[in-house]
């Protein structure tokens, strides 16, 4: 898996230079549409951030996750977990270093290391993409998408949970 | 996003003003600053990527891409023009290979020439119920604890059902006004 990358990225160059398309300019090119493609996106970074950051201060994350720990075992995802599912939506870093944190504690092998595992790979930062996705649209209309992609990503941490009982 | 972000928002500065009130402004100010860092990062990744997509785009290779799965992309985001298929096929596949940030770049394109919200609609919920065949991330971490045990085939199964239900309520639910 290791080399698909690289060698996309190598025959990339190589057709490139078959083809004569200038390797330079293009560089130029995407690096310049990158600069203006950040500046659009920063407002939006930012806001999920600051999110993130008032959410982990306030020690909100930690009570509201003990609460739906309840909601969570009735769907069968054990509450140990329940930190990571509240904070897989809004933190892809975030999410990782509760990853961390559970496989040093429970071991990648045991049934709460494999459901997070799992769950991590399964789903996706919701309202970071949400946020990224629309910010060079003018018109920023996407009906639902917030909570169709939440509840979907909810079923999936179910099943998630349910099959690793069987791996 | 407003009613979320005003919620969360709300309710976290509350709870800081009887825990730690000095920490109200400066945990504002903190997070503004990492998601500073983050586009900073961010920048680098998708400097590359839209550098790789430019030769891509010259050597018509998206466009060829898109021609391929033109069937499946019309199924799926109907009425749209061809340099936003391109985009699509583009951002659609570079997630399913798992290289996900990679193909953010081709999405936020795609998102932008879009005509349909219910197209938007669905190529958000597509991307944040992440279809992907191998979760790199997760298995180099793993490696790193010296796992024994394989999530890959959970890993699938649960991120394919998350994405089918995710498309069936896009269809079920949005309607399409323009």
């Amino acid at each position: 898996m290791k080399y698909v990358i690289p060698c996309l990225i190598l025959i990339t160059l190589i057709v490139a230079v078959i083809k004569k398309v200038s390797v330079y300019d293009s560089f130029i090119e995407g690096a310049k549409e990158a600069a203006k493609l950040i500046v659009s996106l920063l407002p939006f970074l930012t806001s999920v951030f600051v999110l993130i950051e008032v959410f982990e201060a306030s020690g909100l994350n930690v009570y509201i996750s003990k609460y739906l720990g309840y909601v969570f075992s009735f769907f069968g995802i054990p509450k140990e977990l329940s930190e990571l599912v509240i904070i897989r939506p809004l933190s892809g870093s975030g999410s990782l270093g509760v990853l961390e944190n559970i496989l040093l504690e429970y071991g990648p092998d045991s049934y709460v290391g494999k459901c997070a595992s799992v769950v991590c790979g399964a789903s996706d930062t919701v309202f970071y993409i949400v946020a990224v996705y629309l910010s060079a649209s003018d018109d920023k209309r996407a009906p639902l998408a917030v909570p169709i992609s939440l509840i979907a990503s909810f079923i999936g941490t179910v099943a998630a949970c349910f099959l690793c009982r069987f791996f | 996003m407003n009613f979320v972000f005003t919620l969360i928002l709300c309710a976290s500065v509350l709870c800081l003003i009887f825990i730690s009130p000095d920490s109200v402004l400066s945990s504002l100010i903190e997070g503004t600053g990492n998601g500073l860092t983050f586009a900073v990062k961010l920048f680098a990744v998708y400097g590359v990527w839209l550098s790789v997509l430019k030769i891509w785009e010259k050597l018509n290779f998206d466009k060829f891409c898109a021609r391929k799965s033109i069937g499946l992309l019309k199924k799926f985001f109907p009425g749209e023009n061809d340099s936003c298929y391109a985009d699509l096929s583009v951002n659609l596949s570079a997630n399913f290979l798992g290289m996900g940030s990679a193909g953010t770049p081709a999405g936020i394109n795609a998102c932008k020439k879009m005509i349909s919200p219910k197209n938007k609609t669905m190529l958000i919920v597509i991307n944040s119920t992440s279809i992907q065949l191998i979760p790199t991330t997760i298995v180099a971490i793993r490696t790193a604890h010296s796992a024994s045990s394989d999530i890959i085939l959970p890993t699938l199964i649960s991120t394919f059902l998350s994405t089918f239900i995710g498309i069936v309520m896009v269809k079920i639910f949005v309607k399409n006004k323009k």
